[in-house]
């Protein structure tokens, strides 16, 4: 309704051949204001009284289940947690989940009536890049924050931010990018040695656009032409992107795989099957613990960089959410939305008992910094709407993960 | 015009019936005039508005009607072009309600259906309900490409949907044989060179067949997306049936072909040929929903009904714009029908305007000539009316004379008249006044009352009145004139009756006559004259004031005997000379004089006689010696009535205690005797104080009958002038007089002019060195009015250039500055009296006269005062004679 209202008037004013009616204009700008106010005043009244509303559109079901189900059980920690201590503010804190199994028409369908219906405060936690594709118009629209999306894609991370849309982990890019300086500056591998198997969509793109920058940033003027192969996305044929990895002529020394973790794991068994002697590194979303067992002991060696720390490293966060979830659950996924629900909270809880969702985003962009136990506190700011930047380097060895403090950790490679 | 008729044939002759007729005539024709002018208004208003109603209803209505219908075929256009131009079907959802166009042909169908009949209505009605009819079917038809539209996108989708799976599959195929060739290269390149075997696997074993097989159908596959994108932008259905018929056929043939390769490459591969399979049950699956003719759901088929419904659709439209052609056509027949019908509706709504124009004309042209017909008929039927009036009066006297004649009623009124004039005669009998009836030619009519008859006889039958009255009178031809005057009734009666003698005297009595009118309603009929014997009145009236006269005269005597004496010797004297003179000069200063001396010392019976005297003079009558007679009558009468009072012996004379002093002072001084004995002498003379305080008195009377106000300042040596100076003495009252009546202005305007209300005159007799008096007499009036007596001059013909001329003429004789003559003044002779005094003592005069006043001064030689002896004129010798000096009366 009042971006309607909005749109009308920038539409009037745009036009500008009603210039004489600037009255108007001013009107519609103060019964804009008006609107807005009621917005406001409506998000934070229309919840259900004593509880904040949150709501989740995630993939809980299809084969990319393993990431809603992780994401919402951390949210689910750390939102038990917060209601076992008597809530934020006074109030308890309530996960409105909904399943899209990672489509985007669902989501955006899970997106409106979690808006419109339940009258949640913000929508944390959803999974995937292209329901964010959805999603983030929706939330732009209904000016609902879209926060701690399970996906590292740029369209999140617009220059300037859109206003609603907040990040906790580090993009694609960030993770393809640590990995280009680690193979290059740690382990000094030659950059025409690197590879890629990509997805071919917008997650397996900025993945490569990522490490593609990475390497021009450091001298690598061909980046681009390095061997790339691509699968398509929902499949398993992996067999042209490997048979053009395998081509006689190349001898990748480190191939960098972005995408889901089946056809991923796939591709790194058929590749080591053909004699392939080369480092695998996977980004976070690969999901890391489905990547393992599906490579059984074919996994040993891959790097998988993650986001968040690995869930046994001695942190406060990490020690706090060992005791709220069960060793079997602890995974890096589940992790995140421990983390993304902690730092939901902690905006809140700065607010205060009338926060709705303007304030709450107010107080995001004011930079209200967040420990969340990682070791230094997070804060986003008004032109830069992402909590961490930090990744954190993992290796499979014997079916396990294992942190890397330092890339050359991993041994000497041909 | 008919009432024209019934005027021609009058059933009341009396002409003011025919005026009334005339007038109900008038009245008639006028409001028939008025309903005929009212029933052409009203009938032409009536046409008018009809004609307006038609031009209202073909203008309006019709135009109205036939934009209704216009405006209706182009929403009809309007909702096809909005319905051809729709992409889905939901921007056709809208145009489904058809009610409004409907409705709209319907109004402007019913609107026109009014007007518009036989074979144009017809066409119209029908291209209507062609067009409409058309709409709804385009509509339908629209509806139901849109429908297939839409399921052939729907087909097309699921299409496009199974190609992309199809094409994975046969992607996955390329990507398998693919690996397999690069297996077999990496082994060669791992194994070294020189692997006949390898490089025979490598160029004919079934790896690169796999491989080939697989790059084929990619390009199959991909062509059939290409094929199917054909379909849906296939402009008609030969492009359908060339695309089916040649690349369809062709790629079915060829992809099956190549999928049978793939099973026959044998098991090499086992997922291949796996894959290869589903990949053919794909195919297969998804080219019976592109190319199916029969299969309603093929994308096909779909398309060629949409070719079908477009074609329906165009020969609509087709239809459509014929069918509006024709009705614009008929619209374009309508339209011009109605504007000829507008353009009959005005010209007949001109021609009733000129109708009602000539029919009011005419009506106009009716009534005027109906009004100058009645005009003239009144007129006609006045003139009948006074001929009648003349008739009538003619009857009245024939009526009158007719009545003369009946005796009876004559007899009775006889009886009943003498009656009345023997009531009339007694009192003509017994009255004292003499009465007689004059009629209008002057002879007595009538009866006349005893005492006339007594008075002045019986009169002859028919006398004039003139001659009975006044016959033989001088009176009688002014009476016969006056009464001529009353007579012609021309002047008010009171005007013409003045100039009637109001007085006879006859046989030594007197009568006073007054005169009534006698008229017949506005007509004089007669005079009547009535006569009363007024000798006895006038006789009494005539001794009152003879005793009055006495009375006045006795003062005087009372008061100044030597002066009353000195009148009595002047009057002998003037009646001595008069009685001598031939000259009427003489005479006429002679009698001037008396009369003002008998009017100063009020003899006034006298004076009047004098001035009736000089009167009769003035009018030409010659001086005859009987007059002196009459006057010495007279004066012998005045004197015996006045009898013992005239103090005729003068034994009295006046003396004052300043003469006795002065004679005493002279002889005790021892003057010479004999000035004390001429001094003594000059006591049988009037002092000159008494003589000016006389003049001073007649001034002030003077003034008082002139209704002003004098004040008289007297100053003189006590002197006693000698009796050679009566004459000028007496002949000062002509100066006095002058300067009251001429000098001294009315109160009113000396207040103009600044002076005091009371005039003063001033008279002074004053020793002027031991040779000569000087007597002044000043008024302070306005002075001599030198213009008017210039002009006096000039018409008498004497010199009157100098002022001095002038004042010389003021003593001229017949010279009077005065019109009119008053018993005071006028005459124009008294200051030639005075001149002729001041010479016969050889004095002299000297006026001088201005704004501020008059003065005359009179110079007189010492010698003339004193009487040294010097021989008295003849006439006074006698008189002195006859004095005694000392003559007492005790």
């Amino acid at each position: 309704m009042a971006a309607e209202t909005r749109g009308r008037g920038e539409r009037r004013g745009g036009r500008g051949r009603l210039a004489r009616r600037s009255w108007l204009r001013a009107v519609g700008g103060v019964a804009f204001a008006g609107l807005l106010r009621r917005r406001a005043e409506g998000a934070s009244v229309l919840p259900k009284a004593g509880t904040w509303r949150v709501g989740m559109s995630a993939a809980l079901s299809g084969p990319a289940s393993s990431l809603g189900r992780g994401m919402k059980a951390g949210l689910e920690a750390a939102f038990a947690d917060a209601n076992a201590r008597g809530g934020v503010s006074g109030r308890a804190v309530e996960l409105v989940a909904l399943d899209d199994g990672y489509e985007p028409g669902r989501a955006g369908a899970n997106m409106r009536r979690l808006i419109d219906e339940e009258h949640v405060l913000a929508v944390i936690g959803n999974t995937g890049t292209p329901t964010a594709a959805v999603t983030v118009p929706i939330a732009n629209e209904k000016q609902v924050p879209l926060f701690g999306a399970l996906t590292g894609a740029g369209l999140l991370r617009k220059t300037p931010p859109d206003r609603y849309v907040l990040n906790f982990r580090a993009s694609y890019a960030e993770e393809t990018a640590e990995m280009v300086r680690g193979l290059v500056q740690e382990l000094h591998v030659p950059p025409d040695r690197i590879a890629f198997f990509t997805q071919n969509d917008a997650y397996g793109d900025s993945g490569f656009l990522g490490a593609v920058k990475a390497l021009e940033r450091i001298g690598y003027a061909r980046a681009a032409q390095l061997p790339h192969g691509r699968y398509p996305r929902n499949t398993i044929d992996v067999e042209e992107g490997l048979a053009r990895l395998l081509d006689p002529r190349l001898h990748p020394a480190a191939i960098i795989v972005v995408g889901a973790y089946k056809p991923c794991a796939r591709f790194i068994s058929l590749a080591r099957q053909e004699g392939l002697r080369a480092l695998f590194l996977n980004v976070s979303f690969v999901g890391s613990e489905a990547l393992a067992r599906e490579l059984g002991h074919a996994g040993e060696g891959v790097v998988v960089t993650q986001v968040v720390p690995h869930f046994d490293a001695d942190l406060p966060v990490t020690r706090a959410y060992r005791e709220l979830v069960p060793p079997e659950e602890r995974t890096f996924i589940s992790l995140e939305g421990y983390l993304v629900g902690r730092a939901f909270l902690a905006g809140l809880a700065a607010v205060g008992p009338s926060a709705d969702a303007e304030s709450w985003v107010n107080a995001m962009e004011g930079g209200v910094p967040l420990d969340l136990g990682l070791g230094q506190p997070l804060r986003v700011s008004r032109t830069q709407h992402q909590l961490s930047h930090t990744v954190w380097p993992t290796v499979i060895r014997r079916g396990r993960f294992e942190s890397l403090a330092r890339w050359t950790d991993l041994g000497a490679r041909s | 015009m008919t009432s024209g008729k019934t005027a021609d044939k009058p059933t009341d002759t009396s002409p003011s019936g025919e005026v009334e007729r005339n007038l109900r005539l008038l009245a008639r024709g006028g409001l028939t005039l008025f309903a005929a002018l009212a029933v052409t208004l009203f009938a032409v208003q009536l046409f008018l508005g009809r004609q307006m109603n038609n031009l209202e209803e073909i203008a309006l209505a019709r135009q109205g009607a036939l934009a209704d219908l216009e405006s209706a075929v182009s929403t009809l256009f309007q909702r096809e072009t909005q319905m051809l131009s729709a992409t889905r079907a939901a921007e056709l959802a809208p145009l489904a309600d058809r009610s409004a166009v409907e409705a709209q042909f319907a109004r402007a169908r019913t609107a026109l259906g009014l007007f518009v009949s036989g074979t144009d209505g017809e066409a119209l009605r029908s291209n209507a309900e062609d067009m409409l009819a058309a709409d709804q079917d385009l509509f339908a038809s629209l509806v139901k490409r849109h429908e297939l539209q839409s399921r052939f996108e729907k087909t097309s989708g699921e299409v496009s949907a199974q190609l992309r799976t199809t094409m994975e599959e046969v992607n996955a195929i390329s990507g398998i044989a693919h690996l397999g060739f690069i297996r077999i290269l990496r082994r060669l390149s791992a194994s070294g060179a020189g692997s006949a075997g390898g490089v025979r696997e490598l160029v004919q074993g079934p790896a690169r067949a796999e491989q080939e097989i697989a790059a084929d159908l990619v390009g199959h596959i991909l062509n059939l997306g290409v094929l199917v994108g054909k379909i849906a932008l296939a402009p008609h259905g030969d492009a359908l049936t060339s695309v089916m018929a040649n690349e369809i056929a062709q790629n079915v043939a060829a992809t099956r072909d190549r999928l049978v390769a793939l099973e026959g490459l044998g098991g090499r591969q086992p997922e291949v040929v796996l894959r290869g399979r589903v990949l053919g049950e794909a195919y297969e699956a998804i080219i019976p929903r592109i190319v199916a003719e029969d299969a309603s759901e093929s994308m096909v088929a779909l398309r060629r009904a949409t070719f079908a419904q477009q074609k329906v659709a165009e020969e609509l439209r087709q239809s459509t714009l014929a069918a509006a052609r024709s009705l614009t056509a008929t619209v374009a027949r309508v339209r011009a029908q109605v504007k000829s019908d507008a353009a009959q509706a005005v010209s007949r709504a001109h021609v009733v305007t000129w109708f009602a124009r000539l029919v009011s004309f005419l009506w106009l042209c009716a009534g005027v000539w109906l009004l100058v017909q009645a005009a003239r008929r009144i007129r006609a039927s006045f003139e009948g009316l006074r001929a009648n009036n003349q008739a009538l009066a003619t009857l009245k006297e024939e009526l009158v004379g007719v009545n003369a004649n009946l005796e009876g009623l004559v007899a009775e009124r006889t009886a009943a008249l003498g009656a009345r004039e023997r009531a009339m005669r007694l009192i003509l009998d017994h009255t004292a006044d003499g009465l007689m009836t004059i009629d209008l030619d002057g002879r007595l009519s009538g009866e006349l009352s005893q005492a006339a008859r007594r008075w002045f006889g019986e009169p002859g039958p028919d006398q004039p009145a003139a001659t009975y009255l006044f016959g033989g009178t001088p009176v009688q031809p002014s009476f016969e004139l006056a009464f001529s005057q009353v007579a012609d009734d021309v002047l008010p009666f009171g005007v013409s009756a003045e100039e009637l003698p109001a007085r006879l005297v006859r046989a030594g009595r007197s009568y006073a006559l007054a005169y009534s009118e006698i008229r017949d309603g506005e007509r004089l009929r007669g005079v009547l004259l009535s006569v009363r014997d007024v000798t006895e009145e006038e006789a009494i009236r005539r001794r009152e004031e003879d005793a009055r006269e006495m009375q006045t005269m006795i003062g005087h005597i009372l008061h100044s005997p030597q002066g009353f004496r000195t009148f009595l010797d002047e009057t002998e004297r003037f009646l001595e000379t008069m009685a001598k003179t031939d000259s009427p000069a003489v005479v006429r200063h002679a009698l001037h004089t008396l009369k003002g001396s008998a009017a100063i010392y009020g003899v006034m019976k006298l004076a009047r006689f004098c001035h009736d005297l000089e009167s009769l003079l003035a009018a030409g009558a010659p001086w005859e010696r009987r007059h002196v007679e009459d006057i010495a009558v007279l004066w012998e009468q005045i004197l015996a009535n006045l009898g013992q009072f005239v103090p005729r012996d003068r034994d009295l004379i006046d003396v004052t205690p300043g003469d006795i002093d002065m004679v005493q002072a002279m002889l005790r001084e021892r003057v010479d005797h004999g000035d004390i004995l001429e001094l003594v002498r000059s006591w049988s003379r009037e002092p000159i104080r008494s003589i000016l305080e006389r003049l001073g008195a007649q001034a002030k009377r003077m003034a008082l009958g002139l209704g002003k106000e004098v004040q008289v300042h007297v100053d003189c040596d006590n002197v006693r002038p000698a009796k050679v100076l009566a004459p000028f003495l007496s002949s000062l009252v002509h100066v006095i007089r002058n300067a009251v009546d001429h000098g001294i202005e009315p109160a009113s305007e000396r207040a103009a002019r600044g002076k005091p209300a009371q005039g003063l005159l001033s008279l002074s007799f004053r020793a002027q060195g031991p040779g000569f008096f000087e007597l002044v007499l000043a008024d302070d009036g306005g002075g001599v009015d030198f213009a008017r007596l210039r002009e006096k001059a000039e018409q008498v013909g004497l010199p009157h250039e100098t002022e001095s001329q002038l004042l010389e003429a003021l003593f001229a004789d017949g010279l009077s500055t005065r019109d009119e003559v008053t018993e005071l003044s006028g005459r124009g002779v008294g200051l030639g009296a005075v001149r002729d005094a001041v010479a016969s003592f050889g004095g002299r005069i000297d006026v001088a006269s201005g704004p501020a006043g008059t003065v005359f001064r009179f110079a007189i030689p010492a010698s003339k005062v004193r009487e040294e002896g010097v021989a008295l004129p003849p006439t006074a010798e006698p008189r002195l004679g006859r004095g005694a000096p000392h003559g007492a009366r005790s």
